[in-house]
């Protein structure tokens, strides 16, 4: 992060002093110049909208997800949310109930070698939920059940 | 439209003969190929190419679609007349081409539309808001786009050929018209991809030729304002055969300017917006596509072809200009009926001129290809859409119990009956002038199209929006357009030699500033009225509002009575059909070869599978449309949107 804030500064500067040169010599800006100054202010303004957006979807899931685990611990300290989701196979193994969510969908559209692909995906760049297991155990369950 | 004979250049020789020759073969031998691989006989599988599209095709007939030989004649003639900033109709179309693919498209799937009057009839029910809609969509085709782009064609194979206009019209008409009434959408889509490559191909080998001619970029930025016909006389005020001093910049003048930067921002943004994401010509290619990440990704690709048109026809326009000022460039009004038949202008003849001119024997038939290419492309998809519309709207209401076979059939005894209309409108359009068509035709769009966009924009996005709001600001809006239309064509327009005297307070409010006025209007009068009538409750709206498109809960149908009707009606037909058949079967044995031949052509078999019962129905309607996208694909693509945004930035500021 911090080395393209100087990256992105030092950018700044060799445009502020052609800028400057151009307009010394009394010549408008350069066409090619102006196309990048407008790229610039767009793409701040995209980053802009993205910060906005992750801090307004955010605000509107957290307490969602707080909400849900209350529901789940119906009051009581001992009982985790956990519980709601022992596996009927195992009492000691859990469902892995992010996983299997997507897994109807993305198995019926798009195969199998492509679903663990997509899900993995999922979990690298989209944290939206918590796991409830390790990624590297869910991989595990992934082939597992492959 | 007469023309001197002795600078004429007519193509006869084998070469170019070979190559036009070449060309129809290859599009008809796609058209046919296309034929097998779809089913053309039921709705889906004619009008929406079984939904099995994928992006490639897409991208290249939404291109195709919209570049048609009115965008050759038009672009580069106001080029040649004005300068560059008619580009930016182009350049805007880049970023509302996004809007459709990410905001609009997403709905429409969702909806499990197949036209646009059909998703408002859903969205707010009642039949009269989409009957309008129908109405105007198919005024508007057949004025507007249809006439446009069959005058362009005629202007340039008077100009290169010398053919009589109704011959040629007439031929390309027959055509297009074959190919449509065949294949269907999926014909249609497929020989899109070849047009575009033979346009882009050929726009580009006369672009490079006119840059030679003219001796390069930086030798047209000095050339062109010296641009000035030697035959003027003194009476005439010299800022009307003068080019513009703001000729290489895109953003001009909000007041003075011939297209003030407001209006190229904001009311090229409105009409592109309808053009784009509300009508069914374009929502319908779409709407083909096999998911949602490959209409995104069709979008981007149209959105890149959409930076082309600038290069390949508006500066090739002012090249004209500079090369032929006395032609192209005229003011006389002599000399100006001489060279090109009309006293207003001759900036039409631009591209014409300088495809007889420039290019050498045997690629001058390429450019014709190019032409009829662009023509075709655009009149074929345009015929499409407009029997989509009569037989899935007009028609399923005069006779409810149509089945597939007959609304196939009047779908394309529809597309002759435009046919027809269109070659009586065309002495029409002779006589409007040609000097203004590119003009015109964004006049007639800005005063009736803003209504239409306005309203869609506000029942995507607003659930509170119903039907008598839609309807009331549809109507307030049309009259509002109206009012500003009606005098102006009777007025007459005029030219910079003889202005016209349309009052200042009609008139004087520049096409795209009334746009934006007549969009904003409209959708306070919209939401005005729906404010003061009660709403449409959210159980039938799911998955036709934006804020809804993931729902997957029941939708109650607003039109579900309507529909249910026809189903009935569609069954008792079924029943008495079959009464019938049995004792005919036993009369008539075989049927015809000729009638054999003809469902073959046509893609109309006989076999009909049976209208589901009740139950079948509410069974598929739980059958939710997937509008989910693979999120490593969604990334993908959106990254690419980002791209080819930050390119269009790029490109605009250089030439703002």
């Amino acid at each position: 992060m911090g080395k393209t804030v100087t990256a992105l500064h030092g950018l700044l500067l060799t445009l502020g002093l052609v800028a400057a040169q151009a307009e010394k010599a009394g010549e408008a800006l350069p066409n090619w110049l102006t196309g990048i100054i407008a790229v610039g202010v767009f793409l701040f303004l995209i980053f802009i909208a993205f910060l906005v957006n992750k801090a307004w979807c955010e605000d509107a899931s957290k307490p969602e997800a707080v909400h849900n685990e209350y529901a789940m611990t119906n009051g009581s300290t001992r009982e985790t949310s956990l519980d709601a989701v022992r596996s009927s196979e195992d009492p000691k193994a859990y469902e892995n109930v992010v996983v299997h969510q997507t897994d109807e969908k993305w198995r019926r559209r798009s195969g199998r070698g492509f679903h663990m692909l997509s899900t993995t995906w999922r979990a690298l760049i989209v944290s939206e939920e918590p796991a409830t297991l390790p990624l590297g155990e869910r991989l595990t369950q992934d082939i597992l059940t492959l | 439209m007469e023309n001197t004979t002795a600078k004429h250049v007519t193509i006869n020789n084998p070469a170019d003969i070979s190559v036009i020759v070449g060309y129809f073969l290859v599009v008809i031998a796609v058209g046919i190929w296309s034929t097998f691989r779809t089913n053309r006989g039921t709705v889906g599988g004619y009008f929406l190419a079984g939904r099995t599209m994928v992006w490639w095709p897409v991208g290249t007939s939404l291109f195709a679609s919209n570049i048609g030989s009115g965008h050759f004649v038009g672009l580069a003639g106001t080029a040649a007349a004005s300068g560059i900033a008619v580009g930016g109709f182009e350049w805007n179309a880049l970023f509302i081409v996004l809007l459709l693919g990410w905001v609009f498209v997403p709905v429409y799937l969702t909806a499990g539309v197949i036209t646009m009057p059909q998703y408002l009839k859903k969205r707010f029910g009642g039949t009269r808001i989409s009957l309008y809609l129908s109405i105007i969509s198919l005024f508007l085709y057949i004025f507007t786009k249809i006439s446009v782009d069959m005058f362009s064609g005629a202007v340039f194979i008077q100009q290169a050929l010398g053919w009589n206009i109704y011959v040629a019209v007439i031929a390309l008409l027959c055509i297009t018209a074959l190919y449509t009434v065949t294949g269907g959408l999926a014909a249609l889509m497929y020989t899109d991809t070849v047009q575009t490559f033979v346009i882009i191909a050929g726009a580009f080998v006369l672009m490079g030729f006119s840059f030679y001619e003219v001796g390069g970029y930086s030798a047209l930025l000095e050339k062109y304002s010296l641009a000035l016909p030697s035959q003027r006389n003194s009476s005439i005020s010299e800022h009307c055969y003068t080019p513009r001093e703001d000729a290489f910049h895109l953003l001009r003048d909000p007041t003075t300017g011939d297209l003030p930067w407001p209006g190229v921002l904001f009311g090229i943004a409105i009409i592109g917006s309808w053009y784009w994401c509300t009508d069914q010509v374009i929502v319908q290619r779409c709407l083909a596509a096999r998911s949602l990440t490959h209409v995104k990704a069709g979008c981007i690709l149209c959105g890149y072809l959409k930076l082309l048109p600038m290069f390949l026809m508006v500066f090739p326009g002012m090249i004209s200009r500079v090369l032929y000022p006395d032609e192209v460039g005229c003011v006389d009004s002599g000399v100006c009926k001489e060279v090109c038949g009309t006293e207003v202008g001759c900036s039409n003849i631009a591209y014409p001129k300088l495809v007889v001119s420039v290019m050498p024997t045997g690629l001058r038939g390429l450019m014709l290809a190019v032409m009829l290419a662009a023509l075709m492309s655009s009149l074929a998809s345009i015929f499409n859409s407009s029997s989509t519309l009569f037989t899935m709207d007009i028609w399923t209401r005069i006779r409810p119990q149509a089945r597939d076979k007959e609304l196939m059939i009047v779908g394309r005894v529809w597309i002759l009956c435009i046919v027809a209309i269109s070659i009586c409108w065309i002495p029409v359009v002779q006589a409007a002038q040609s000097g203004q068509l590119f003009d015109y035709i964004q006049s007639v769009t800005s005063y009736l199209a803003p209504p239409i966009a306005a309203v869609f924009f506000l029942a995507i996005f607003v659930k509170r929006v119903n039907e008598s709001g839609a309807f009331w600001g549809l109507m307030g809006g049309l009259v509002m357009g109206l009012c500003r239309m009606i005098p102006e064509f009777a007025y007459g327009s005029g030219s910079c030699l003889s202005p016209t005297n349309c009052p200042k307070l009609i008139c004087g409010v520049h096409y795209l500033y009334f746009a934006v006025l007549l969009f904003f209007c409209t959708g306070i009068l919209v939401l005005f009225i729906s404010y003061n009538t009660p709403p449409i409750e959210d159980k039938h709206l799911h998955r036709l509002v934006f804020t809804l498109r993931h729902s997957k809960e029941e939708r109650v149908d607003l039109d579900w009575e309507e529909e249910e009707r026809g189903r009935r009606a569609r069954r008792e037909a079924d029943e008495k059909k079959k009464v019938v058949t049995e004792e005919d079967q036993i009369e008539r044995g075989e049927r015809s070869i000729m009638m054999k031949i003809i469902g073959w052509f046509c893609g109309i078999s006989d076999t009909q599978a049976p209208e589901p019962t009740e139950e079948e129905v509410t069974e598929a309607s739980k059958q939710l449309p997937d509008i989910s996208e693979d999120p490593l694909w969604k990334n993908l693509v959106n990254a690419n949107a980002l791209i080819m945004m930050s390119v269009a930035v790029y490109f605009w500021g250089y030439y703002a």
